[in-house]
């Protein structure tokens, strides 16, 4: 598996869960890490959504959340 | 409480009398002896800061939405926080002000919910001349495109600085005591619960609405719990937003435990039975500490909630927040200004 895992930043290819999947709340937080390159994001969360800007690759993201 | 005079049918008719029929306030002792009762009666105790609500406040919800205008890099060392630089484990990587595009994109968000409050929080000890500017441009941006009333967060304010915003539109600042004063130090050694407690003063002053709460489940007793609530209750904020410990990686409390629901619960209504008019709003953490009971902090004593995301967090789907308001046929307050 290639990429990084978006809570902790660590490779997918050796990456068995994360344990931040497993704390709770887990589901409300906002990927942390680039799932390209695994350096730390700069998010924005906005009241519908979130923006994302990877600080070394600089890929960006935008999410919003879907209504009802 | 004496084990020769205990009696908690007599201590929930009388705290009864006390509230909604003489219109008086509990003690901390008395409201200490109703934190003791046994779960067996926690209905009871609900149902009474229920009724306190309602005949204080109505049966209106206000709904608000919030936007970090600045994360992270922030000098203090909240124990709780996730946007200290204190905490070099902490995931969230800090920013630069929010563009204006990005925070009038949160502002029609916000009041395409039917809120009335749109709050800009910066993650900084207090404002610079920057800041200042910052925070004005966008408040004036956010009244020229919505109807929102606009509250804002900048941490410990000068003289100057408060009546500036006040001046300039901000209609209500916040800033919360975050735990009772016997705790605070326990939590935070780079300012002192009195440099709140002052900027708190400070915004009583200018006019504007103070939004002052604080955050269950940071290790505090049950006792620091009540002593917090009476706290803010001599402080006398507009609105005291509840917010539930939500522990965050990397900081000193991401081991804490999650508040217990029924002391949720419980905590909740023992605010509202210790400010009895005063908005009791949900704030961060009701999702994973109450899951499906947030229905019953609706009516144990809430009667205003932070809806959408936070700011570092998401928050539940917008349109469920609305939806249990609706199912409680508690009706989205809306904006009453005074022309």
């Amino acid at each position: 598996m290639s990429g990084f895992c978006p809570r902790c930043g660590e490779s997918l290819a050796d990456h068995d869960g994360c344990a931040g999947e497993a704390k709770p709340g887990a589901s409300l937080d906002p990927p942390r890490y680039c799932g390209d390159c695994g350096a730390k994001l700069t998010v924005q969360v906005l009241t519908g959504g979130y923006e994302s800007k990877c600080l070394r690759c600089e890929r960006r993201a935008r999410f919003a959340q879907a209504r009802g | 409480m004496s084990a020769t005079t205990w009696d908690p049918e007599k201590l929930l008719v009388d705290a009864e009398r006390t509230l909604l029929e003489e219109g008086g306030r509990l003690t901390m002792d008395e409201a200490k002896d109703l934190q003791q009762l046994p779960d067996l009666y926690l209905g009871r105790v609900a149902d009474l800061a229920h009724q306190v609500r309602l005949k204080y406040c109505g049966d209106g919800v206000e709904v608000e939405g919030i936007v970090s205008g600045k994360t992270g890099g922030c000098p203090e060392d909240c124990h709780f926080c996730s946007q200290s630089s204190a905490f070099g484990d902490s995931p969230v990587a800090p920013t630069g002000y929010i563009p204006y595009d990005q925070l009038m994109r949160a502002a029609e968000e916000t009041a395409a919910t039917g809120a009335t409050e749109f709050c800009i929080v910066y993650a900084v000890r207090g404002p610079d001349r920057r800041l200042m500017d910052h925070v004005l441009e966008c408040t004036e941006r956010v009244h020229k495109e919505t109807d929102l009333d606009v509250a804002c967060s900048l941490g410990i304010l000068t003289r100057e600085q408060a009546f500036e915003l006040a001046d300039n539109g901000v209609h209500r600042y916040n800033h919360n005591l975050e735990a009772a004063r016997s705790y605070f130090p326990s939590i935070c050694t780079t300012h002192s619960w009195e440099d709140r407690w002052d900027t708190c003063q400070l915004v009583r002053e200018t006019g504007m609405e103070l939004c002052s709460g604080g955050i269950i489940g940071l290790g505090e007793t049950r006792e620091q719990r009540l002593e917090l609530a009476f706290q803010l209750a001599e402080l006398g904020p507009h609105e005291v937003p509840m917010n539930f410990l939500n522990p965050r990686p990397g900081t000193p409390l991401s081991d804490n435990s999650i508040v217990e629901p029924e002391e949720a619960i419980r905590t909740i209504a023992l605010f509202r039975l210790a400010m009895p008019s005063t908005v009791l709003r949900y704030g961060g953490g009701r999702e994973i500490t109450l899951g499906d009971l947030q229905r019953m902090g609706l009516e144990a004593g809430i009667n205003a909630l932070i809806t959408g995301n936070y700011l570092t967090t998401l928050g539940q789907d917008i349109e469920d927040d609305l939806e249990m308001l609706s199912e409680l046929k508690m009706p989205v307050k809306t904006v009453s200004k005074v022309l």
